[in-house]
């Protein structure tokens, strides 16, 4: 006998917005929290290296 | 709770993804210089420096003294492009080695025996000029040409990289760590796999079922990927560089863009990957129910 099995609903389209959230969040709490000490240290890393 | 571990494998799998699509990007822009003579500057690259060496030149003419075209004459573009074989060498020994080599240098001799020439034909002979006044301001006049190639070609304060490299040589062996980086894509690759075949397995082995959870992870990458690259277009690293050296700038462009190109073709087909799997999963399946 076969019978019909349904796939998941709409709301699967949201699953990779979801999924993608807590690495979106950590990424921009460490942009946030490191991001200008980071684009220091490459200004300073360019301007010791790179002859003008 | 079988549902909560596959959607926790794959949140780990979008991670394995991104993770694996950064780093191959980022070693497609390093490989290159991996390998046996280095990666010389691409055509269009050289070009770009052979038009800023000119201007130098055009600018270092009246200030010392010497006619532009005698020196555009030793300055071939082929010579720039055998420095920048040197230079490929150069970048070789530090990706394999972590050991800068000699540095790249352009010889002055030929322009040295260019200004003598000229000076000679303005003076009517060589006798006839201020000898030792003469020599030095050809000398000096080429040392400062050859020292300008070699700004455009290699813009870097070579003894600083030197040092630097001397120290760190003496932490960690250089060539291994970058060798290490370069093995992560390959282990985030297998990863990945083993990720998706958990969770097929989770899902008594039957594809479709896992399609869900692979679709969202593939779609999950992309979104952490362009994140990535929204990040690093925020650093403005691009216009650091274009703002210290223009060459330099040249130089850079190239390797981002060796490493951007694949970076976009994995994005467009995990993307695809993400629509096909979500597309799929969501069909009526005729399923045996004994």
């Amino acid at each position: 006998m076969n019978t019909e099995n349904k796939g998941p609903g709409k709301g699967i389209w949201l699953a990779p917005v979801l999924l993608a959230l807590p690495i979106l969040a950590a990424m921009a709490f460490a942009a946030i929290r490191f991001g200008p000490l980071i684009v220091k240290l490459i200004n300073a890393a360019v301007k010791a290296t790179v002859v003008v | 709770m079988k549902k909560i571990l596959c959607w926790l494998l794959a949140f780990l799998l979008a991670g394995t993804l991104a993770l694996f699509g950064i780093s191959y990007a980022c070693s497609r822009a390093v490989d290159p210089g991996m390998k046996e003579g280095g990666a010389v500057a691409s055509d269009s690259v050289q070009r770009v420096e052979m038009n800023l060496i000119r201007e130098k030149i055009e600018e270092l003419a009246p200030i010392y003294g010497f006619s532009a075209e005698t020196a555009l004459k030793v300055v071939t573009p082929e010579k720039i492009a055998e420095m920048n074989r040197q230079t490929a060498l150069w970048w070789n020994g530090i990706l394999t080695n972590g050991e800068a080599g000699e540095a790249p240098a352009f010889g002055t001799e030929e322009l040295v025996s260019a200004f003598t020439a000229d000076l000679t034909s303005a003076g009517g002979n060589k006798e006839e000029t201020p000898g030792e006044d003469a020599d030095l301001r050809v000398s000096d006049a080429a040392n400062a040409v050859s020292e300008s190639i070699l700004r455009i070609v290699l813009p870097l304060r070579l003894p600083i990289i030197g040092r630097g490299l001397t120290e760190a040589a003496a932490r960690v062996d250089l060539g291994n760590v970058i060798r290490f980086l370069l093995g992560i894509r390959w282990a985030a690759l297998a990863m990945c796999a083993l990720l998706a075949g958990v969770i097929a397995l989770l899902e008594s082995r039957q594809l479709r079922m896992s399609l869900p959870y692979i679709g969202s992870a593939m779609g999950a990458a992309v979104l952490v990927i362009a994140a990535a690259l929204v990040l690093y277009a925020m650093t403005g690293i691009d216009t650091l560089i274009a703002g210290a050296s223009p060459s330099l700038s040249a130089q850079y462009g190239g390797v981002v863009n060796s490493a951007a190109i694949p970076l976009f073709i994995y994005m467009a087909l995990l993307l695809i990957g993400c629509i096909v799997c979500l597309i799929l999963c969501r069909r009526p399946h005729e399923a045996k129910a004994d």
